[in-house]
């Protein structure tokens, strides 16, 4: 089991490090323009490791200078995500009854609009969000899943005998919430922002693919990707080493959930992201691990 | 399980190969060399309507143009004074009323529609009640102000009347019109028509008729074998629906398509290496600038604050290396744009000049126009107020971003901060030319020819003035310019004019695009018209040597 | 549902621009006033919610500005293709990802499960855009094997019927593969640890002890292990919508993902709302099948 959790963190770390070390590492200055005649549109050399862009900018500086962005929105939308989430099934479970109901109901609604469409309607209509506009749109949009979660847990949590003898001695609400339900809370939590987060990472590239999230000149991996879109064939550089950068981002996150799922929720069935329902209490009496 | 794997995968695979012998059966039935051939053309979007009169954007403009005919075709140096040039269509010929005030045409009496009735000329004076309805919507109306009405001789005369005598007059009454089948259309209200199927299945007198349209795929349109002025050369030509701009040019390198009119700069050298592609310049009608907001955006009737200052434009202006800009941008393929018209539609480009690229003399003028960076961040401040702007720019627009960056540049050099700032393409618009809320922003104009669209992009109450710039002086050289009947006084007014607003500097002309098309080699074409490619499509022609598969399915063949 | 069409409308509203501007540079204010007043748009919002309301009651869709015709025709040429598409790669991934889990499932552990384990990680971590990229540089470009766009090709009209049917075929490969790879690796890693969970069930031990050969014993886990993976179909639905979207892009595969990405930069509102009501339906039908289908299939459930 440990084999899944070692390679995971090496990759995370791996991650982590370059790109806080971005500044440090990168040779020019991402926005910088180099020679617009001479540099433009080079393949890859010594010089320049993965190439230059049509406007003579070292694509190498960019991809680093990117991935600070691109995993900058990742974690902050996510962690709106999770805190969004983590309130509201708390509001939903501990006040019980029919606003617990009508909160549910109001999920489900929530998780039936397609989030895609309703990004990319804002995007494309509003044109240019800022950074912390754009944080505030995916974070906003993505907790809903979270928040199912989120609510089935607490549900499950709340008949254990912990809880049980919690509230026997007079515990309530908030507090009960803090001490002793989040620690339990923490490993789902942790384990959905791994693959919520590897999941932003994509959805960004995606939408800066479009055109529609971070705004040139600043640099993502999804901005030098929608550079490169005309010229696959040839300059495609442009294409390879910010989607391998994105793969290799998603894939550090998302090894990272399975590693800690693996080692933290050993009782779930492997969970998507609306998968868990009421099943989850009598899945867990399915398995027998050896 | 695994061996009925096996067993499917063989099937399709024979399948594939049964299928790919298939193919070379379809023989040449009595084709004569110059006639067949198929080409592919390749493009981003496909059109709202085929319905001429709506036809809005270029998307539908090169259908259009084949499938429709014009009264009479404008003449390849685009000349619009008097009928100089212009070649007949529809109508075979024309004359001259004494006072001008007046054109009648005869009409071709054996030009028929696509579905066999004749054209008349009640046809001609239908078209003109479409074109000048107020329940269409179309952006041709104010274009065909000077002309009364259109009234009927006898059916193969329409007659032409206009309020005043101008120099555009049979410019006006014959380019922005295609004629209309009036007895398929008239028993439409005008209010309706725009809901009229007719607009997914035209019916025109042009030597292509049209044949099919699969929506977001592709649309087809055939020779007129029974034209009267000949069929097309080609057997059919097909539009082919492919948004995504990488996956167009993969359609043309790998020989899916033949044809592609939006080439990015940076598919050229792709292009010169592909041996069955060639290259065809094409000098299009458009140019690009930096256009400055004169005003003030929170005050309109006040100056604007950096902008009002023509010291300060001028040094704008002069801080710019647009030659080495279009050079990164459009490599060979781009001029720097001298005035606001495209080269092809100045008259005389040498009769006025231009201000220089001088970064040093920038500088002077920003320093003497009291702007210097004081507070030691590279920025020019005055009053407090820093020499700092936004330039908007569409998304649509790979060129202009790409400007917006390297202007960036440009400027961060003598001390002044621009902004580059993408919005999407109908924020864009909004915000430039309805709210008027910007500091700088990146436009483009496809000016048609005879510069009447100058009156409303540069003249003092034109609706596209989006910086709003006015000059008296500018307005009188231009009306005068465009109302003079004589050649030669006209092209003094317009040099005049154009040297009137590169002084006044109200934006920054930095491109006009050739605008070159990817084509292949087997085909043999006209010269390509500036106004649009499309223009001699029905006499290009396959080189008989070079014939592909596609060309060899003959007109007639049962789909 | 509802909410879900009444946020599209809202939204359209709110952002700038409109079907006038949508028109381009070069159109004239009076000319855009013109659209305005015809297509009602200058009219207060409340009259406009309530007159879209109102005709969406009566099933009418209403009308494309920018397609000059009715919606249901937009959506009834751009709906049963993304269908088709995305029902194919469902099946793809399904019938894949059961096989390949399966297959894992049983040799949990070993040194070709772990292997097959990282591979799929790391196809479950391509983003489905850069993947579509990708085949369409290689296959379409590079190898010329296969066709760029569309789903038929341009001389389709013209081929015998025999063509045709490849035809069709060679247009879905490059579609397909990418937006079932993905979901095949999520189908295939809840497979496995099904199937490994089966595997370790009491039942396989009796099986062996009585004399089944290994594979008889496996063919009996992996009908238990069926279950929490076909529940699991129904759910993917909104990830398939949303990898198509991409794909259709990218292939011009012009289905709703496509009508609905042209609609929002035309500023086109009845489609759009349209578009999404569907994109909510799916899902919604897509959470309930999965609930039924859970219910359906797991007996034990049922006493709870």
């Amino acid at each position: 089991m440990s084999r899944r959790v070692a390679p995971a963190f090496a990759l995370i770390a791996l991650l982590v490090s370059v790109v806080v070390l971005g500044p440090l590492l990168s040779p020019y200055a991402p926005n910088a323009q180099l020679d617009i005649i001479a540099l433009r549109s080079q393949a890859p050399s010594l010089a320049h490791p993965f190439g230059t862009d049509a406007v003579s900018r070292d694509v190498f500086s960019r991809v680093l200078d990117g991935g600070r962005v691109s995993l900058a929105l990742a974690v902050l939308s996510v962690s709106l995500s999770l805190v969004v989430a983590t309130l509201y099934g708390a509001i939903s479970t501990l006040v019980g009854g029919v606003v617990d109901t009508t909160m549910r109901r109001l999920l489900d609604v929530a998780l039936s609009i397609p989030r895609l469409l309703v990004l990319l309607a804002v995007g494309a209509l509003w044109g240019a969000l800022s950074f912390p506009a754009l944080v505030l749109l995916i974070g906003f949009t993505g907790w809903f899943d979270t928040a199912r979660l989120v609510t089935d847990e607490l549900r499950a949590l709340g008949t254990r005998e912990f809880s049980v003898a919690a509230r026997a001695m007079g515990v309530r609400g908030p507090r009960l919430l803090w001490r002793h339900l989040l620690p339990h809370l923490l490993p789902t939590l942790v384990i959905s922002a791994s693959f919520g987060v590897a999941r932003t990472i994509a959805l960004e590239a995606g939408l800066s693919y479009l055109g529609l999230g971070i705004q040139a000149p600043q640099a993502s991996w999804g901005t030098i990707l929608h550079d490169g879109a005309g010229v696959v064939e040839t300059e495609w550089w442009l294409s390879l080493f910010p989607g391998l950068a994105t793969v290799f981002a998603v894939l550090a996150c998302n090894a990272l959930g399975d590693a800690l799922r693996e080692r933290f929720a050993p009782d779930h069935v492997p969970t998507l992201a609306t998968s868990l329902t009421a099943s989850s209490a009598p899945s867990s009496s399915r398995t027998v691990r050896p | 399980m695994r061996l009925s794997h096996t067993r499917w995968l063989a099937s399709v695979l024979c399948f594939t190969f049964a299928a790919c012998a298939g193919t070379e059966r379809t023989a040449d039935a009595g084709a004569t060399d110059e006639t067949g051939g198929t080409l592919i053309v390749t493009v981003p979007a496909e059109p709202s309507t085929l319905f001429p009169p709506l036809l809005s954007g270029t998307q539908g403009a090169p259908i259009v143009g084949v499938i429709f005919d014009r009264l009479a075709e404008i003449g390849d140096g685009l000349e619009t004074y008097g009928d100089r040039g212009f070649q007949p269509r529809l109508a075979s010929s024309w004359s001259w009323a004494n006072d001008s005030l007046s054109i009648a045409f005869a009409l071709d009496s054996l030009s028929r529609w696509h579905d066999g009735e004749p054209v008349t000329a009640e046809d001609v004076r239908y078209t003109f009640t479409v074109y000048t309805s107020d329940s269409l919507v179309n952006d041709t109306k104010p274009l065909l102000g000077n002309i009364d009405s259109v009234s009927v001789r006898d059916p193969h005369t329409a007659v032409f009347w206009f309020k005043r005598r101008m120099p555009r007059q049979f410019y006006d009454a014959t380019y922005h019109m295609y004629v209309l089948p009036s007895h398929l259309l008239d028993t439409i209200p005008m209010t309706k028509l725009e809901r009229a199927s007719f607009g997914r299945n035209p019916v025109g007198t042009g030597r292509f008729r049209f044949v099919r349209w699969e929506p977001g795929q592709r649309i087809e349109i055939i020779a007129d074998t029974a034209n009267s002025r000949g069929r097309a050369l080609l057997d059919r030509v097909i539009w082919s629906i492919a948004p995504d701009f990488g996956s167009s040019t993969i359609k043309l390198f790998a020989g899916e398509a033949d044809f592609l009119e939006q080439l990015r700069p940076e598919n050229l050298a792709q292009v010169g290496r592909t041996p069955s592609l060639r290259l065809i310049d094409n000098r299009a009608l458009s140019y690009g600038f930096l256009g400055f907001n004169l005003r003030d955006q929170k005050s309109p009737s006040r100056p604007n604050a950096i902008f009002g200052d023509a010291r300060v434009r001028r040094a704008l202006h002069m801080a710019v290396d647009r030659e080495r800009l279009v050079r990164n941008v459009f490599d060979s393929l781009g001029m720097v744009a001298l005035a606001p018209a495209p080269r092809a539609l100045i008259p005389d480009t040498s009769a006025f000049t231009q201000l220089p690229y001088d970064v040093a003399t920038a500088r002077a003028l920003l320093d003497s126009a009291g702007w210097r960076d004081s507070d030691g961040d590279n920025v020019r401040d005055r009053d407090g107020v820093p020499l700092a702007f936004d330039i908007l720019i569409p998304s649509s627009s790979t060129s202009r971003q790409r400007y917006a960056v390297l202007l960036q540049e440009q400027y961060r050099a003598i001390g002044v901060k621009a902004t580059p700032t993408v919005l999407e393409n109908n924020a864009w618009n909004e915000a430039v030319y309805e709210r008027h809320a910007f500091d700088a922003y990146l436009g483009a104009f496809q000016p048609s020819p005879g510069l009447v669209g100058l009156l409303q992009t540069w003249a003092s109450r034109g609706s596209s003035n989006a910086g709003r710039y006015e000059s008296p002086a500018f307005d009188a050289l231009l009306d005068s310019a465009l109302t003079t009947f004589d050649p030669t006084t006209s092209r003094r007014y317009w040099a005049r004019a154009f040297q009137q607003i590169d002084n006044d500097v109200p934006a920054v002309w930095l491109y006009e695009q050739r605008s070159p098309v990817a084509i292949h080699r087997r085909f043999i074409t006209t010269p390509l018209r500036a106004d649009g490619w499309f223009v001699g499509l029905a006499d290009w022609r396959v080189d008989p040597a070079q014939r592909i598969d596609r060309d060899r399915i003959r007109l007639g063949t049962p789909p | 549902m509802f909410a879900a069409a009444t946020l599209a409308f809202v939204l359209l509203q709110l952002a700038p621009g409109d079907a006038a501007t949508a028109l381009g540079e070069g159109t004239s204010p009076e000319l855009r006033a013109i659209i305005r007043a015809q297509y009602g748009l200058d009219e207060s919002l409340a009259t406009q919610y309530g007159r879209w309301l109102w005709s969406l009651l009566r099933g009418d869709l209403g009308w494309s500005h920018d397609q000059h015709r009715p919606v249901a025709a937009v959506i009834a040429d751009a709906l049963p293709r993304s269908l088709f598409l995305m029902g194919c790669a469902l099946s793809v991934s399904l019938v894949g990802g059961m096989l390949v889990g399966a297959w894992q499932g049983a040799r949990a552990g070993s040194r070709r499960d772990r292997a097959t384990s990282t591979a799929l990680l790391v196809l479950y971590s391509l983003p489905e855009f850069w993947l579509a990229l990708a085949l369409l540089a290689v296959f379409a470009y590079r190898l010329r094997w296969l066709p760029a766009t569309g789903i038929t090709g341009e001389m389709y009209d013209y081929m015998s019927a025999r063509e045709q049917l490849v035809d069709r075929l060679r247009h879905l490969v490059l579609p397909l593969t990418s937006l079932s790879l993905v979901g095949l690796a999520l189908f295939a890693r809840y497979q496995r640890d099904a199937m490994q969970e089966s595997m370790a069930q009491g039942f396989v031990r009796t099986a062996r002890a009585k004399g089944l050969t290994e594979s008889a014993v496996r063919r009996q886990a992996w009908r238990s292990a069926l279950l929490p993976v076909i529940t699991m179909t129904g759910l993917m639905l909104p990830a398939l919508i949303t990898g198509a979207v991409f794909v259709e892009r990218v292939f011009s595969w012009p289905g709703m993902g496509f009508a609905m990405i042209h609609a929002i930069e035309a500023r086109d509102y009845p489609v759009v709302s349209a578009g999404v009501i569907l994109g909510s339906a799916i899902t919604a039908f897509g959470a309930a099948l999965a609930d039924i289908a859970r219910d359906l299939a797991d007996p034990r459930l049922r006493t709870l």
